[in-house]
């Protein structure tokens, strides 16, 4: 059974079709790492010795367990405690949980970056904390930890291809599908490969583009 | 006479243990310019900040315009910690400029200027710019007002953070070694700055390493060291006839480079 050209072909509407779903999956799970990933480091900032350490427990259990056991705990596990999600909200609330961490460690990373001096001078100005966060230090913190969250949101792109083992019908599961009715999964998987590639492609390129604005503010 | 703008009484900051301030007291009456002079680690710049309360001083009041500022008496007796509130409440009243200028990289001048005034005096943006651009044109910056902060120099850097507390309308400056990061052609402009606002009357505590700077447009210079204010009066008297002998080792030390280098004329030379 060799490669046939036209049959890849053939089968990528049905795949781009699929796309949709991992894009839409995906962008949501990126708005809320993002949104989560941030209130969580602002809850960290405020060095509450008993919730850090409950915050380390969650972050080593997130690090040193796989993503794919952790989609498998939120859709089977979770149901006999009374929580019983739909595949889709599952797979996102997994991800998003596992996400969210990295955006914040590396959130934690870009806050040492900034001077104590601005915040000392925000301070003495008298500006509430509140805004000391919004208008001095997330917006420098977002536009230095860009090139983490390009990573991050390829990391998640593809994470959501996991979601096909809990009957999210993605990319993947689409092209399962289609390989075994007709034998042919070469082209498939090929097929599938491609278009989170492309995915991926168009997502670091926006990046780079994003980066290049910045630098030239030099911030 | 009127109550001093600032009264500090028996400030105290300890640091795990060490003594950082001991019994601080010092008056700045309207309008008076008073520069803090002493040795480095004497508790100069641990002053400043604890006058912002970006530390908090472990014993000891501050009052600002006659109020409390962070701790005060209640009629009871009891010694009440402020909340952030009221901290931040009174704070515009006391403008801070930085040794190292800690301007916002990712606003322009003008916007790091307008900025608090919007938060924090709920100005409208309009009345913010306004007052903005008229305090960066009075520094002369009026051709730097869209630069960000990376693309000005020192001198200027230290203008817009000027700018930046001006803007608040604050009843008292606080400078820490405002020259003390620039470049040595640099030290002149924000002197200059430093001394129009002497002329147009604002109240100043000034912590300096330019002597001359204090003797010539201080009312009053502050000694400190190791915590304590030694010796204070008037800024020629303290200059010219310390009384104090570690202000006159200080004096001495620092004034070592300063003195008179002989000329090189032909006639030394051939001796």
């Amino acid at each position: 059974m060799g490669f046939k050209l036209d049959y890849l072909f053939s089968i990528l509407p049905s795949l781009m079709n699929a796309a949709l779903v991992n894009i839409r999956l995906a962008a949501i799970i990126m708005l809320l790492s993002v949104v989560l990933g941030t209130a969580f480091t602002i809850v960290r900032s405020l060095k509450i010795t008993a919730v850090n350490m409950i915050i380390a427990v969650i972050i080593s259990f997130v690090r040193g367990t796989p993503l794919l056991i952790q989609i498998f705990i939120v859709y089977y596990v979770l149901p006999a405690i009374g929580l019983d999600l739909s595949p889709e909200v599952a797979g996102v609330s997994a991800i998003v949980f596992n996400s969210m961490v990295f955006v914040s460690e590396s959130m934690r990373g870009g806050l040492a970056t900034i001077e104590t001096g601005q915040i000392e001078a925000a301070t003495a100005l008298g500006l509430p904390p509140r805004a000391i966060w919004l208008k001095v230090v997330l917006p420098q913190l977002f536009r230095r930890i860009v090139p983490v969250l390009i990573n991050e949101a390829t990391i998640v792109v593809k994470g959501t291809a996991l979601l096909s083992v809990i009957t999210v019908v993605d990319v993947l599961r689409t092209a399962q599908q289609i390989a075994s009715a007709n034998y042919r999964p070469f082209e498939t998987m090929i097929g599938s490969a491609l278009v989170f590639l492309v995915i991926n492609l168009v997502i670091s390129l926006s990046g780079r583009m994003t980066e290049a604005r910045f630098a030239t503010a030099r911030i | 006479m009127s109550a001093p703008i600032l009264r500090v009484s028996a400030l105290t900051k300890r640091f795990f243990g060490v003594t950082a301030l001991d019994q601080v007291y010092l008056d700045v009456r309207e309008g008076e310019i008073v520069a803090l002079i002493g040795p480095s680690g004497c508790g100069k710049s641990t002053l400043l900040r604890c006058l912002t309360w970006l530390e908090q001083p472990d014993d000891g009041f501050i009052e600002v315009t006659g109020k409390p500022f962070g701790r005060e008496l209640t009629p009871g007796g009891v010694v009440r910690r402020q909340s952030r509130r009221q901290i931040d409440a009174l704070r515009p009243k006391i403008g801070i400029v930085f040794q190292q200028f800690n301007l916002w990289p990712h606003m322009t001048a003008l916007e790091n200027v307008v900025r608090a005034q919007i938060v924090v005096r709920r100005r409208p943006r309009v009345e913010a710019i306004r007052r903005g651009e008229e305090l960066l044109e009075r520094l002369g910056l009026a051709d730097r007002m869209d630069r960000y902060p990376h693309a000005l120099s020192g001198g200027q850097k230290q203008r817009v953070a000027i700018a930046r507390a001006l803007a608040m309308d604050p009843a008292l400056m606080l400078f820490d070694e405002p020259t003390s990061a620039l470049d040595p052609e640099l030290v002149g402009e924000v002197l200059t700055v430093l001394r129009s606002l002497a002329e147009i009357g604002m109240t100043m505590l000034v912590v300096t390493h330019e002597i001359g700077f204090a003797a010539n447009v201080a009312d009053r210079i502050a000694f400190m060291d190791h915590g304590r204010i030694l010796e204070q009066g008037p800024a020629r008297e303290i200059i010219s006839a310390p009384k104090e002998p570690r202000l006159r080792s200080f004096l001495d030390l620092v004034q070592a480079d300063r003195r008179p280098i002989h000329p090189l004329t032909p006639s030394n030379i051939t001796e």
